[in-house]
């Protein structure tokens, strides 16, 4: 009973109320995965494919994780046939100047580290850090196991700490 | 377990209980652990607080294209682009029109044999040294400079009528006393005056019941028609049984009352039979020696007239070489008339097998499993006849199939 109710989950839904509802954090995505330009045309993709593909929507993750999930697959292709880099993470300028945190790190040195991780890394703290996604749902998205979100997290942070404490040469 | 590790998982809640009691128990202990928790949090708040997070923009046409039906069709709960697989259907047609041309076939099998029998009545034509191709250049190959060095005109050569060239085989010839005519006219109607001569060949496939008599009966048939067997040769099957196969000449205008004879000989398993016109050929080639015995008599006669010694050995060394071409015309025109002559029948006798006697050495399974092998090797020889269709046609179909597809990514990525 429970299974019919997963499979035909989808099928209740309307597409129209979702991309009202998430299309912000799969627009943001899409501009960290494939840049401001292609953005909106990755997200109006996401949201064409997932309306096709809403029935088969079991309910197994959230919809939002769905969502980013096919989102990662248009921005993969996306990136594949425009030959674009990996994700960034892009930070602000501080208006301010000011150092957050007990002044540990500037945004300008933090920028550097994030820019220097390797893109399977970078991906994770995306997933992770920026849209707030848990190890098992950035691992849905991305289609790994969540120990090795886990594993890339502790060694991107172990990066990000290690450039930080030395830029010269604490590069990954 | 290794805490530095699980530290991160730890800062962001995805340990277990007990790991997370046991990275807690370490934490009380080690100092500089609490301070790298520290370092972790800050640095994972920073990257959060801090990153840009763009404006969305185009949710209106989102919903609007939502909105609209989409394009495409949907199989099996996937949108396929027809456009983008049209490409596939051009390479289907063109795999169709491979396949067909390998299929059909009688036609081209029919103009393959018939090629063959010209190609054999060629090799015949060759074996005459370098004769020339008409009457015409043979004609100005020895005339033209030396007869009119001694004022002589030559025989009158053919006069192709306007727009047929000399060498146009369909053309025929027509050859009286006074000289050499030439007229068009399609092929199949004989020349005026030359009766008809055909080149007729037959392949015949008996399945009879003793081999060995029937090879006798039809020696017998050939030599009663006025024929001859101009080769023969016996083997055995695969099952042990005796076969044979004959190659018959009987007179041309014997050759249905030969066939007939022979199909009497047993059950008739396959048939075939061809025909080619070669009367034009003939009529050429006779008119061609006409031609060039007319040469030949102008070179004698100049060589009787002739005192100086240079001119004697010029003449002589044309007069060799027109008769040359006079012999290798005449081999040429004799293999014709023989092949017309004589029609060709090639014979090929099976034994039937006894009644009630088991099937060789070998079960039914083998006799199937020589079928099967036998089916896919036919069917490679015809894949392979597919693929090669597919190679030598590719400068046509290929361009189209690459500008489907382009056109098909093109329209996909609208």
């Amino acid at each position: 009973m429970q299974v019919v109710q997963e499979r035909s989950m989808g099928r209740g839904l309307d597409i129209g109320e979702i991309a009202t509802q998430h299309y912000t954090a799969v627009y943001r995505f899409c501009a960290r995965r494939v840049g401001i330009e292609a953005a909106a045309d990755a997200a109006q993709e996401t949201f064409l494919t997932a309306q096709d593909a809403l029935r088969r929507y079991r309910g197994e993750s959230s919809l939002r994780t769905w969502l980013l999930g096919i989102a990662n697959n248009q921005c993969r292709r996306v990136a594949r046939n425009r030959k674009l880099d990996a994700p960034c993470i892009e930070l602000q300028d501080a208006p301010d100047g000011l150092l957050l945190e007990q002044s540990l790190v500037d945004r300008h040195t933090l920028q550097e580290a994030l820019n220097r991780l390797s893109p399977e890394h970078r991906e994770v703290v995306l997933l992770h850090e920026v849209e707030g996604l848990s190890y098992d749902e950035a691992a849905e998205v991305i289609g790994v196991p969540a120990g090795t979100v886990k594993s890339r997290l502790h060694h991107a942070f172990a990066n990000l700490r290690r450039y930080l404490q030395d830029p010269e040469g604490g590069a990954r | 377990m290794n805490v530095m590790e699980d530290l991160k998982a730890y800062l962001d809640g995805e340990l277990s209980p007990e790991q997370r009691a046991e990275v807690e128990s370490a934490l009380e202990r080690d100092e500089k652990l609490r301070r790298e928790l520290e370092e972790l949090r800050v640095l994972s708040r920073l990257i959060g607080d801090c990153v840009v997070q763009p404006e969305p923009v185009g949710l209106e046409q989102t919903l609007k294209a939502l909105a609209k039906p989409a394009p495409g069709w949907l199989i099996f709960g996937r949108r396929i682009q027809p456009m983008r697989y049209v490409w596939v259907a051009g390479f289907a047609c063109a795999l169709a029109l491979a396949a067909l041309v390998t299929i059909a076939p009688r036609s081209h099998d029919e103009a393959e044999g018939v090629a063959n029998v010209a190609t054999a009545s060629k090799a015949a034509m060759a074996e005459a040294p370098a004769a020339p191709k008409t009457a015409g250049e043979a004609g100005d190959a020895v005339q033209a400079p030396l007869l009119r060095k001694f004022g002589q005109t030559a025989p009158e050569k053919w006069k192709p009528q306007s727009g047929k060239s000399e060498s146009d085989p369909t053309l025929q010839v027509n050859a009286d006393d006074k000289g050499i005519e030439l007229s068009g006219r399609p092929e199949t109607v004989p020349p005026v005056g030359v009766p008809q001569q055909l080149i007729r060949t037959a392949d015949l496939s008996l399945r009879v019941a003793n081999v060995r008599k029937a090879q006798a009966d039809a020696t017998n048939a050939a030599k009663s028609l006025g024929g001859f067997v101009e080769s023969s040769s016996s083997s055995s099957d695969e099952f042990n049984l005796p076969t044979a196969m004959l190659t018959l000449r009987v007179p041309e205008k014997r050759f249905e009352e030969g066939i007939n004879r022979l199909r009497a000989l047993g059950e008739v398993k396959s048939e075939s039979m061809s025909g080619e016109d070669v009367t034009a050929q003939v009529a050429d080639t006779e008119a061609r020696l006409k031609v060039m015995k007319a040469e030949e008599d102008q070179y004698v006669t100049l060589l009787r007239g002739t005192r100086k010694i240079g001119e004697i050995l010029e003449v002589k060394d044309r007069l060799s070489q027109v008769r040359q071409e006079i012999e290798s015309l005449d081999a040429t025109r004799k293999t014709l008339r023989k092949q017309a002559a004589y029609s060709t029948i090639s014979l090929t006798l099976s034994q039937v097998r006894e009644a009630g006697k088991p099937e060789v050495s070998g079960s039914w399974a083998d006799e199937a499993w020589a079928n099967a092998v036998n089916r896919v090797s036919a069917f490679g020889r015809w894949a392979a006849r597919v693929g090669m269709n597919l190679l030598v046609f590719a400068p046509f179909w290929l361009p189209v199939v690459l500008i489907l597809w382009w056109l098909g990514r093109r329209s996909a990525r609208r």
